[in-house]
């Protein structure tokens, strides 16, 4: 879990606000990232996830089984974000740098 | 079965079980009407995903004998599909002989012979391994394993008999017409030229399936399963030696004969369809059969 757009990270992401079916798991996902995952990467994902032990289902509505992150997965998304704001940090403080570099030649 | 249900069975049935419900609501929910192209490549890009990996972790849970029993398993659909291929490569290569001048003739005869040689030694290699199996198969019978295999080998032997039926048809008819018809000329026989070829492919597939849901339930010993391991390896091997010389016949007769293939000079114009698919089935064969050969050396070690 690395980039931010793995479905993964994005799953883990939307399921630490709380329990969704697969449905509203992609809406918000949509709404939150810009991305839209197809039924095969989102559902692939979810397997994985589960197997993994970061998510698991809570019993069926109806047909639709909602999700909900598990403590490792509340860990695993702890650790990707604290990665990912780390790259963010580098990347933020590499930008300055080449900025003042630049104003300086200039 | 609507199109979505048919969707859904690109997943494994384990899969499905656990899964198929939540993932038909989600499709409910989330698209009225038609799946568009997008969603649909998804789920079956999806389930070939969750196949591959089904039958990773099947072939991880079997033992170390189980895994080369497995592995050349593989090994013989991958032959199989090289056998319909092959009958594909006979059809495409008939009477090459005449389209070439005696001098243009030597590499690609030396590369047909190459491949109707090794073609029949790979043939001997299967019958081999069959043979082996034979004790095994023996007991299995005789401790009532017939009700098990029968749907199988009934099946096949069915699709032998039509096919069977269909090459006398296809033969006496045959005899009644001249090259040329035999060659496209006579429609009503080229539409069942077509029908007899898919017959052989659906009877070869079907043995295979017999052979591989029979093989599947023998106990086969130790010394057996390495003979079958380093057979399985050796036809592997024929199968490249057969692809290599195909390839190197028809870049012959592309650059010496073109017109055999009836399109314009040049390489690319000797890309006719049926040469196309028999040559996807040949790679895609090979292909198969050398996953079944990592398969069984990485078992074999574990031995």
């Amino acid at each position: 879990m690395r980039r931010p757009n793995d479905p993964p990270v994005l799953i883990l992401t939307s399921l630490a606000d709380g329990p969704k079916h697969g449905h509203a798991l992609a809406k918000d996902i949509e709404q939150f990232a810009g991305v839209t995952l197809g039924p095969g990467a989102l559902y692939g994902a979810i397997t994985r996830l589960e197997e993994r032990g970061l998510i698991e289902a809570l019993p069926a509505e109806d047909r639709r089984r909602p999700y909900r992150i598990t403590a490792a997965g509340s860990t695993a998304l702890t650790a990707a974000v604290a990665e990912m704001r780390r790259l963010a940090d580098v990347g933020a403080e590499r930008l300055a740098r080449s900025v003042t570099r630049r104003r300086r030649l200039a | 079965m609507t199109g979505r249900a048919r969707l859904l069975r690109c997943y494994p049935p384990a899969w499905r079980e656990r899964y198929g419900d939540d993932l038909a609501a989600y499709l409910d929910d989330t698209y009225a009407g038609r799946l568009p192209l997008r969603a649909a490549s998804s789920l079956v890009a999806g389930g070939v995903r969750e196949w591959v990996r089904f039958i990773r972790a099947s072939f991880a849970a079997l033992p170390a004998a189980g895994r080369v029993r497995a592995g050349a398993l593989i090994v013989l659909a991958g032959w199989a599909a090289f056998v319909v291929a092959g009958s594909g490569f006979a059809k495409i290569s008939e009477h090459f002989d005449s389209s070439l001048s005696a001098r243009s003739r030597i590499v690609p005869d030396i590369a047909y012979a190459v491949v109707q040689d090794v073609a029949t030694v790979s043939g001997l290699i299967v019958v081999i391994g069959l043979v082996l199996a034979v004790p095994a198969l023996l007991r299995l019978l005789s401790s009532g394993g017939w009700p098990v295999i029968r749907r199988h080998v009934m099946r096949a032997a069915v699709a032998s008999a039509v096919t069977a039926g269909t090459t006398i048809a296809v033969a006496a008819w045959a005899h009644q017409l001249s090259a040329a018809q035999r060659n496209g000329g006579n429609a009503g026989y080229a539409a069942l030229f077509l029908a007899w070829a898919g017959l052989v492919a659906v009877t070869v597939a079907l043995w295979t399936v017999a052979v591989i849901g029979t093989a599947r339930r023998l106990t086969l010993p130790r010394p057996v399963l390495l003979a079958e391991g380093a057979l399985a390896t050796a036809l592997t091997l024929g199968m490249l030696i057969m692809l290599v010389a195909a390839a190197v016949w028809w870049a012959a007769m592309a650059s010496a004969a073109p017109s055999f293939f009836g399109g314009a000079p040049g390489i690319g114009a000797a890309w006719t369809p049926q040469l196309l698919a028999t040559a996807t089935l040949m790679v895609a064969g090979l292909a198969s059969a050398a996953v079944g050969v990592v398969r069984i050396a990485q078992a074999v070690r574990a031995m």
